[in-house]
This record gives structure tokens, C-alpha cells and sequence, in this order.
């Protein structure tokens, strides 16, 4: 018997490329069956059979060849066609036990190919589905939240804007951005840099930065008028071409039209009254105006015209609210800049020793409370910029839920540089296949991105759920860690809320930023207020608490702890104080720099007030470093403890 | 007892019996190994073969055949490899495989204990004649 088994054959080179080639010509096995020869019934039935079986083709192309040899042979035995059919048995079950058995033995390879072809069919299937979806729907944006944002704004009275006065005077100086106006002569200069700004003390640099002033007296009235105004007054715009003529003149004194150096048009979703592009110019120009106030400052104290100085004061703490009238992050840390500059100058008035009258003590210290209702830190108008961001982005299906668009994701793209799909160029969107490759190719992928982002409704409860909570935290103490943490879990929610994470603003710094300049305000007010009592009485007040009343309203809070701030008398005047980074009361001793203790005396250290020099930190990094002592909130200049 | 009678003229065919596809389940695949012990053969052979050796006892659906001979092949009981006939045309001949050997033998064994089985019970026939109740 053993002569009879015989081993496996090694399938052959000639097999192996039929195989391959059989495989490209996918309808072989009609042909196959078509040159047979076979009667047409026999064919007819041959080709619904193995169509039926679903086989992939090269096993068709076996199954064919067989069958076909099959009734060949029988034709060859002499029998009759009706019979051959009839013996064979019914095609469809012979098509499905064929399948079945063919199935059972497919080789690994063939196993993978079919499992390809249905994935490749899936994915295939799924990835129209989504390219259907992605660039079929498109954004519909219900909200004009600019219009919200402009509202209360249009409906101040000219005469309490600042802007009325301001507009003219800049476009006579090319005060704004890109403008003649730079007025350089009020820094020193540092290599090609602005430096800080001139002092009395400073020569011939002052000689030139007051002769600069002089000629630009009415400019400097005009923000002294204007900067007392509830109002800075300006309407935004996320186009330059809304500007009303005069008001483009003033903003923009580089650009001979509106549409000089802008990519915006009107019917682009991005940037018609878009949140995320409302134009800022006049934020950054009024930090230029409170800097010449600043110097101007100086040079009244030099000519002993207290009235001015006390004008230029209050025009400076009127600006530092002025600017956060669009209540965005980004104009309050600019009103914040401008109001400790301010408070500044204050110092240095008062340690001036020009005399001033009670009721320009008075005026200042009203002026600087007046700060305290001005909102420097405020969240709605950055959630309302992502919430204009999301309904420019995503589809809207009514009910508070959409997806990804091409147009929302060019938008995104072409603003925030969506990282995981690269930066085409701004006039290559998406859908503009064949442009370059890369577009190309990301215009292919972008579909995806749907399977990956959150949907509309995830994004905006997200961001409402987070900036519900926000304001609760603002005013908690400074080393609370509560933004913190949902700062962190922001950046942990991963990829598919990348445009909350790219929107979302910096708030524990702009909180610590708002805290320290709050602290310094505070203490400003507390000093003026001490000022006061001991004009009245001859002394120095025992506690702040003396001063409740008649000079405060009430004591304000250390931002470190949120107890009543500190007050201290020394031999030769008093400090008002927190207790700093080390959150310790060190009883008024300056918090000093780790790295280099020496550099400032302390009031342990020399055991002499007038050698106190109090700094608040303004830097994160010295937190970072824990400081051991107080910041000193009052006064920051030495030789005012020696009134 | 005329049901009986219908279905047992029903399986004569010719004058042949012919097994219902139950017991054709079983004894089909043992069938195809044992006539590919004798060599290769291709499918209408196989055909002819088990009609002609079996008297058409074995005579089976030809549309059962091929897949029948797809699965032993999946089992490893046979391969099959494409020819070019005498005249020219491509066939596809089946051979037996040492594990198809092994499968057969065992076929064999229990074939022949069934057949001993129902020889005893005297549903089939004994070497000294048949003891038909």
C-alpha cells in the first residue's frame, strides 16, 4: 500500500504566478468558464454557482476549472446535458458547502487578504461617512457675541468717552501703533532698546525728554481729560474695515486704507465679527500714553505744580480701568501694568516732599479706590471667546451638538496652528486638493480628525463646567492651588479638546498678577489714608483700625492669608505690609532675594527704618524661591517713613 | 407500515439502493480515501469510481463531491494539484497523504466494527447469509 500514498507536491513557480496574476484579473474565471466549450445551460449554471460562492477570485478560478473539467468529462462519457445537471444536484447548496470547504482551506494568506479587503472595505466605507460629514457641513454661527460685547459700550454718551478726545490728538501725532508719535525721549535708551523711563537726575536726556513733553502739551491734557472719563469708548472690531474713517485714521496710522495688509474679508467666517480676532490696538498705545504721564509726572514734581501731578495721577489710575473696558485677559494685565505704574508714581510724589493739600490727598487716595471696582480679571469674556470659537468651528444641529468641519478646521488652523495637522498656507484650505501635495494630503486626512475631537456639545460643556467655576477661585488666597488644578485637568483632557487647550487662558498668573497689584493698591490706600491721620492728629495711627471710617472704608485683606494687611510703626514713619511668599508675618522685615541676602538691607539687618527698601515681587520665579520676610505694600520709598 | 414501504421504494433507484445523505455523511469521506488509496484521481473519476465499485450503493450528489473533497483536503487527508490531461485540458487530481493514510485506517477499523455491530444485531448481512427478520 505504501507505494500508493505520495507526499504533499511542492507547489510550483508557474502556480504561484498564475496565482498572482489571476489575482489582478479578478473576472478569470468567466472567462474560464466562457471559453469551456460547455453548452450555455451548463456555463449559465456554472457562473451563478461560483458567483455565489463569494470566494475570493483565484479560488474562483479553481472552483471554475474544476467544475468545468467535471462536466467536460462528462460530456466526453457520452451523457446528455439535462442529465449531467441533473446529477451534479442543486448549484445553490453546491455553492454554499464549495464555499464553505474552500473557506476551511484558505491558506494564512489568503485569510489575511480577505480580512484585508472587508477592513479595507470598512474603513473605506467609514472614511466617506466622515469626508461626507467633515466638508458637507458647515458652521453656523447664531451668536454675535461682539455685538454683546459692544452693546453696553454704544450706549455710553459721547461726552464720558475718552475716546472722543483721544482720536484726534492721536492722528495730529501719529500716536498709534506704527505711527510717528514713539516718543522715544522718555526712555534711556539701552543698546536698541527702550529702557526705563528718564529721571530729573538724568541730564541731558531729560533736558530733551521735557522739551519732547512740552511740545506735546495738548496731547498730554487731552489724556488727562479723557483719562478721567468713565469710558475709554471705542466700539471692536474684528475688521479693520468696519472702523468708522476717523477712527481707522487715529488706530491705524500706518495703512493707507482699511483693507492695506489684512487677509480679512468680510465673508470670511474667521474674522467677521469673530471674538478671537477683535482688534486691540488702542491697549498697548494707552501703556505708551500712561508712560509720558509717568514722566510728565516727574517733571511737575521738579516745577512743584502738585495741581498737574495730582491731574496726571488720576488721568493714570482712570487708563488702568479705561483699557479693560472689552474685558478681555489680555487688556486687564495691561490695565493692571498701567495702574502699578501708577501707584508708582504715586510713591514718588510722595516721597517728592512737594507739599500736597488734604484734598489732593484726598483726590488720590479716591482715584485709587476707584480701581477697585474696575474688573481687571474677568473670565466671560474669554469663555464667550471660545464659545464664538466652537460655533464658528463645528456644525450645529440644533440641539446644541455638532462636529468638526473643513471650513471650522480651516478657521482653527489658520488661527491657533493646529500642530497635528501642520500650517498650510492661509490661501490653501482644506478641500483645495492638488494645490500642493501637502494640502493634499492633509485635506485627505483632515475626515479623520472626527473620530478623534470632542463633539460640540463635549467641547461646551467642558469649557461651561470649568469657567463656572473659575470665579469662585479669583480672589482665594494667592498660594491656592484650586486654578491650578483645573488648569492641569485642561491640559489632561487630551487631544480631542485641543481648542479648549489652545484657547484657554494663563488664569493663575493673570490671578497672581491681579493679587500682587491689588496688594500694592491696598496698601497704597491704607498709607494715604495713615498720611492723613497723622495730618489731622499729629501722630500716626495705633492699627488700621484707626483709620476705618472717616480715611477707609475698611481694612483690606492680605492676598496672602486674607487677613486685615499688616501695619507697623517705626521710629521714623510705618509700613504697611502682607506676609509674602514664606507666608509667615516676619513683623514688617522686607522679603529679601535668596541668591543674594546682602543686596537688600532689612529693617532687622540695619535696625534703621530708613534703610527699609520694600518690594513686592513681581516675578514668578521668586516665588519659586520662597523668600523669607514681608512685602512691603507701604511706602516703597524709604524716605517717606521719615515724615 | 405504508410509510415504511414508501421511503424504502423511494431509496431504490433503478434497482440500486441509494443511502440517505445521513449515512452518505459519514461513509462518503471514508469512501473517497479508500479509492485514493489506489492512487490520484480526479473529480469525475471519483464519480464514476464510486458509482461502478459500489454498485451505485455510494453514488453520491455530484455537487456533494467537491466540497467533500475540500474538506479532507483542509483536514490534510489529501492535496490536489492541477494537470494537463491527455487531451489537453486541465484537471485537478486529488491524492491520499500519510495523515489521510492514517485516517483511512482507522476509517476501516470502525467501519468494520459497525458492520460486525449490525451483522450481530442482523441488520446486515453475515458471512453465512442473510438474517433478514
Amino acid at each position: 500500500m505504501n507505494h500508493l500514498i505520495v507526499q504533499p507536491p511542492n507547489v510550483s513557480n508557474s502556480t504561484s504566478t498564475k496565482r498572482v496574476r489571476v489575482w489582478f484579473r479578478s473576472a478569470q474565471w468567466r472567462q474560464t468558464i466562457r471559453e469551456s466549450g460547455l453548452p450555455n445551460d451548463v456555463q449559465k449554471m456554472l457562473l451563478g454557482l461560483v458567483a455565489e460562492t463569494g470566494l475570493l477570485s483565484d479560488e474562483k478560478e479553481e472552483v471554475a476549472t474544476e467544475l468545468v473539467a467535471h462536466f467536460q468529462d462528462g460530456l466526453q462519457r457520452g451523457l446528455g446535458i439535462s442529465r449531467l445537471i441533473e446529477e451534479f444536484g442543486d448549484p445553490s447548496m453546491a455553492a454554499t458547502l464549495i464555499r464553505n470547504g474552500k473557506q476551511r482551506n484558505r491558506t494564512m494568506k489568503n485569510r489575511l487578504v480577505q480580512a484585508s479587503m472587508w477592513l479595507g472595505a470598512l474603513g473605506g466605507g467609514g472614511f466617506i461617512v466622515l469626508a461626507i460629514m467633515f466638508y458637507l457641513e458647515k458652521p453656523n454661527p447664531s451668536t454675535d457675541y461682539l455685538a454683546i460685547l459692544n452693546q453696553p459700550i454704544m450706549e455710553v454718551p459721547d461726552d464720558q468717552k475718552g475716546w472722543t478726545i483721544y482720536r484726534d490728538l492721536w492722528i495730529k501725532y501719529g500716536f498709534s501703533e506704527g505711527g510717528e508719535g514713539n516718543f522715544p525721549e522718555v526712555h534711556i535708551k539701552n543698546g536698541n532698546e527702550y529702557g526705563r523711563l528718564v529721571r530729573a537726575s538724568d541730564g541731558e536726556a531729560w533736558q530733551n525728554a521735557i522739551a519732547k513733553l512740552a511740545s506735546a502739551e495738548d496731547l498730554l491734557e487731552g489724556f488727562r481729560v479723557g483719562g478721567v472719563r468713565p469710558s475709554f469708548g471705542i466700539v471692536y472690531h474684528s475688521n479693520p474695515a468696519n472702523y468708522s474713517r476717523e477712527d481707522f485714521k487715529a488706530l491705524f496710522p500706518n495703512r493707507a486704507n482699511p483693507t492695506d495688509n489684512s487677509d480679512a474679508t468680510e465673508n470670511d467666517l474667521a474674522t467677521s465679527n469673530s471674538m478671537m480676532m477683535v482688534l486691540l490696538p488702542h491697549v498697548q498705545v494707552m501703556r505708551k500714553a500712561a508712560r509720558l504721564l509717568v514722566v510728565d509726572t516727574r517733571w511737575a514734581i521738579e516745577q512743584n505744580d502738585t495741581d498737574r501731578a495730582v491731574r496726571n495721577l488720576e488721568a493714570l489710575f482712570g487708563i488702568s480701568g479705561q483699557v479693560t473696558e472689552s474685558k478681555f485677559l489680555i487688556a486687564g494685565l495691561v490695565g493692571l501694568a498701567v495702574q502699578a505704574m501708577a501707584l508708582d508714581s504715586v510713591d514718588e510724589l510722595l516721597a517728592s516732599k512737594v507739599e500736597l493739600s488734604p484734598t489732593q490727598l484726598e483726590q488720590i487716595q479716591a482715584a485709587i479706590e476707584k480701581c477697585n471696582s474696575y474688573v481687571y480679571l474677568s473670565v466671560e469674556t474669554e469663555r464667550a471667546g471660545i464659545m464664538d470659537v466652537i460655533q464658528r468651528t463645528y456644525s450645529d444641529d440644533g440641539n446644541g451638538d455638532g462636529r468638526l468641519t473643513a471650513a471650522g478646521l480651516n478657521f482653527w488652523n489658520k488661527f491657533l496652528s493646529v500642530a497635528s495637522v501642520g500650517q498650510p498656507e492661509i490661501d490653501a484650505p482644506f478641500g483645495s486638493w492638488g494645490r500642493t501635495l501637502e494640502s493634499a494630503v492633509q485635506a485627505t486626512i483632515a475626515p479623520t480628525t472626527l473620530l478623534i475631537m470632542a463633539t460640540r456639545k463635549q467641547l461646551t460643556e467642558q469649557t461651561n463646567k470649568l469657567f463656572d467655576q473659575y470665579p469662585q477661585h479669583l480672589d482665594k488666597p494667592y498660594f491656592d492651588t484650586s486654578i491650578q488644578q483645573l488648569e492641569q485637568e485642561v491640559r489632561e483632557l487630551g487631544s480631542g479638546y485641543v481648542l479648549l487647550q489652545k484657547l484657554h487662558p494663563a488664569l493663575q498668573m493673570a490671578r497672581h498678577a491681579n493679587l500682587r497689584i491689588a496688594a500694592q493698591r491696598h496698601g497704597a490706600i491704607a498709607g494715604l489714608a495713615a498720611i492723613q491721620f497723622q495730618r489731622d492728629h499729629g501722630r500716626w495711627p495705633e492699627s488700621l483700625n484707626d483709620l476705618v471710617g472717616k480715611y477707609m472704608e475698611e481694612i483690606p485683606l492680605d492676598p496672602i492669608d486674607h487677613r486685615p494687611l499688616r501695619y507697623q510703626i517705626l521710629d521714623n514713619g510705618f509700613i504697611v505690609y502682607c506676609i509674602g511668599a514664606d507666608q509667615v508675618d516676619d513683623g514688617g522685615r522686607s522679603a529679601t532675594r535668596p541668591t543674594n541676602p546682602a543686596a537688600e538691607p532689612t529693617a532687622a539687618t540695619s535696625g534703621s527704618a530708613s534703610t527699609l527698601v520694600g518690594t513686592l515681587p513681581t516675578n514668578e520665579y521668586r516665588f519659586d524661591l520662597k523668600p523669607t520676610g514681608d512685602w512691603i505694600l507701604w511706602p516703597r520709598h524709604s524716605n517717606l517713613r521719615d515724615q | 407500515m405504508h410509510d415504511i414501504l414508501c421511503r424504502v421504494s423511494n431509496n431504490i433507484k433503478d434497482g440500486r439502493v441509494k443511502i440517505e445523505s445521513e449515512l452518505m455523511r459519514g461513509a462518503g469521506p471514508a469512501a473517497v480515501l479508500q479509492l485514493l488509496a489506489g492512487g490520484e484521481m480526479y473529480g469525475y473519476q471519483i464519480v464514476e469510481a464510486l458509482t461502478q465499485r459500489s454498485q451505485g450503493v455510494l453514488e453520491m450528489g455530484q455537487s456533494t463531491l467537491y466540497p467533500m473533497l475540500y474538506n479532507l483536503e483542509a483536514k490534510g487527508y489529501v492535496v490536489s494539484e492541477n494537470k494537463d490531461a491527455p487531451n489537453g485540458r486541465q484537471r485537478r487530481y486529488y491524492r491520499l497523504t500519510p495523515t489521510g493514510l492514517a485516517r483511512l485506517e482507522q476509517d476501516r477499523v470502525q467501519w468494520t466494527a459497525l458492520v460486525q455491530g449490525l451483522q450481530a444485531l442482523g441488520l446486515a448481512p453475515s458471512p453465512r447469509g442473510i438474517a433478514w427478520a
